[in-house]
């Protein structure tokens, strides 16, 4: 310590000196109203300042914290509880919202087509075969559907047909299916054909356009509407676009790999054409 | 009096083996197929019922399954409830005196008897629709190895109701 004051009396001095002046002249500044020394002060003291602030809020919060903690706890779960139930409305909401889309699209086709009677079914479960495109649906025989009902999508698009029909329950069976065989023409061209179910397309969600005439023109992207032929499914309803042409081994004729418009393993509600006059 | 709990006990495993097998497999992996095949359980179920209870309850139970077999696959009507009573029936005389009650005996009843159902299920297929051999062959195949993956689970039940019955 000796050896310290000894090392730096002169600038000790000065500094206690040069503080005292400064406190000095503060004090009478600020009688005379002005803040000038208390400013710089002030400047030199905010790192402290703030740094003890600081301190002090967190002590606060802590001492809150523990203060508060068993009503923190209990806001905590009835805002969880919230958070939950505005989460339901949200998806309840979004049900709804899209419920009303397709019923609006469905609106839009039934004007369209006035003399079409249609009834809307859920899709309950698809079939546990692996040899057959089917579904169940939960509509039967009570709400006016019978065997070989249309079943097409809210926008029109063809899915197949019904297959058998319980009270309450119906099966469908798609237009991809083995057993599956509707009239088609080529919307453009013109070309007629017979969109059938085939096995191998059946496993990749595809159908087979056989039957083509000799001198058809159709190519990939065409879409195939449905032809009326056979009085089961109305005219002009969409049944799908064509993927690639092909010629048979024999060379015979030209038959047309084709992709349903309708997303068959993504169905909610279908909607069932009960009866349709020719428009 | 402790004969009667013991065979309803056994009554009680057959129905919720018989339950089990048609919701999983009408419920649960009809949504799942894999290289387009979907699994057929209940006949393995069938196999596991005749192997525990023999020719009789094999019989009864493939009756049973048959006609939930025929409901969930939708067609043929009833391929199925005259296939898995015959096969009931079949295998539960094998186990009575043929066959020892093991896992591999048991797999490759089931093996048979799914190979079997397959090729009943490609029959009209084949000869009425005009289906091309190879695409169906692969189905029947993916169709077969698909269901064998349950013979685990369900030997495994059928063994614990085996010794629960005793």
């Amino acid at each position: 310590m000796r050896d310290f004051i000894r090392k730096n009396g002169i600038i000790v001095v000065a500094a206690a000196v040069l503080v005292a002046v400064i406190a000095i002249a503060s004090i009478l500044l600020g009688a005379n109203g002005s803040d000038a020394a208390g400013g710089a002060v002030g400047a030199l003291m905010k790192p402290a300042r703030g740094l003890m602030s600081s301190v002090v809020s967190r002590l606060e919060t802590v001492y809150g914290y523990m203060y508060r903690y068993d009503v923190l706890r209990t806001e905590n779960g009835e805002l969880k509880a919230r958070i939950a139930e505005l989460e339901r409305e949200y998806r309840e909401y979004e049900e709804m919202a899209a419920e009303n889309e397709r019923l609006k699209t469905l609106l839009g086709f039934a004007e369209e087509h006035e003399s079409y009677e249609m009834t809307q079914a859920a899709v309950l479960s698809h079939s546990a075969s692996t040899w057959q495109s089917a579904f169940t649906i939960g509509r039967g025989a009570s709400s006016g559907l019978h065997k070989g009902d249309c079943v097409i999508t809210e926008t029109g698009c063809v899915i197949g047909r019904i297959d058998s029909v319980a009270s309450t329950t119906a099966v469908v069976t798609t237009l991809i299916d083995t057993t599956s065989s509707i009239g088609a023409v080529v919307f453009g061209t013109g070309d007629t054909g017979v969109l059938c179910g085939d096995f191998e397309l059946m496993r990749e969600g595809r159908a087979r356009l056989s039957y083509l005439p000799d001198a058809c023109t159709l190519t990939p992207g065409d879409t195939v509407t449905t032809s009326g032929a056979g009085g089961v499914f109305p005219r002009g309803l969409v049944l799908g676009t064509v993927d690639s042409v092909e010629t048979s081994a024999s060379g015979t004729g030209d038959w047309a790999v084709v992709t349903p418009s309708a997303e068959l393993d993504n169905l909610g509600y279908v909607y069932i054409v009960t009866s349709f006059g020719e428009e | 009096m402790r004969k009667n709990k013991r065979r309803l006990a056994a009554l009680l495993l057959y129905v919720l083996l018989l339950l089990i097998a048609y919701l999983l497999q009408d419920s649960v992996f009809s949504e799942l197929p894999i290289g387009g095949a979907k699994p057929l359980i209940l006949p393995v179920a069938v196999v596991g019922a005749a192997m525990l209870g023999g020719r009789v309850r094999g019989g009864v139970f493939g009756l049973c399954a048959g006609v939930l077999c025929d409901v969930a696959l939708c067609r043929p009507a009833v391929l199925f409830t005259l296939l898995l009573t015959l096969a009931g029936i079949a295998v539960g005389a094998l186990f009575e005196t043929v066959l020892a009650r093991g896992f591999l005996s048991f797999l490759l009843c089931c093996a048979a008897l799914l190979l079997l159902s397959a090729f009943c299920q490609m029959f009209g297929l084949l000869f009425f629709s005009g289906q091309k051999l190879l695409p169906l062959l692969a189905a029947a195949g993916y169709q077969t190895l698909y269901s064998l993956f349950f013979t685990v689970p369900v030997y495994l039940l059928v063994r614990l109701a085996g010794r629960k019955a005793r």
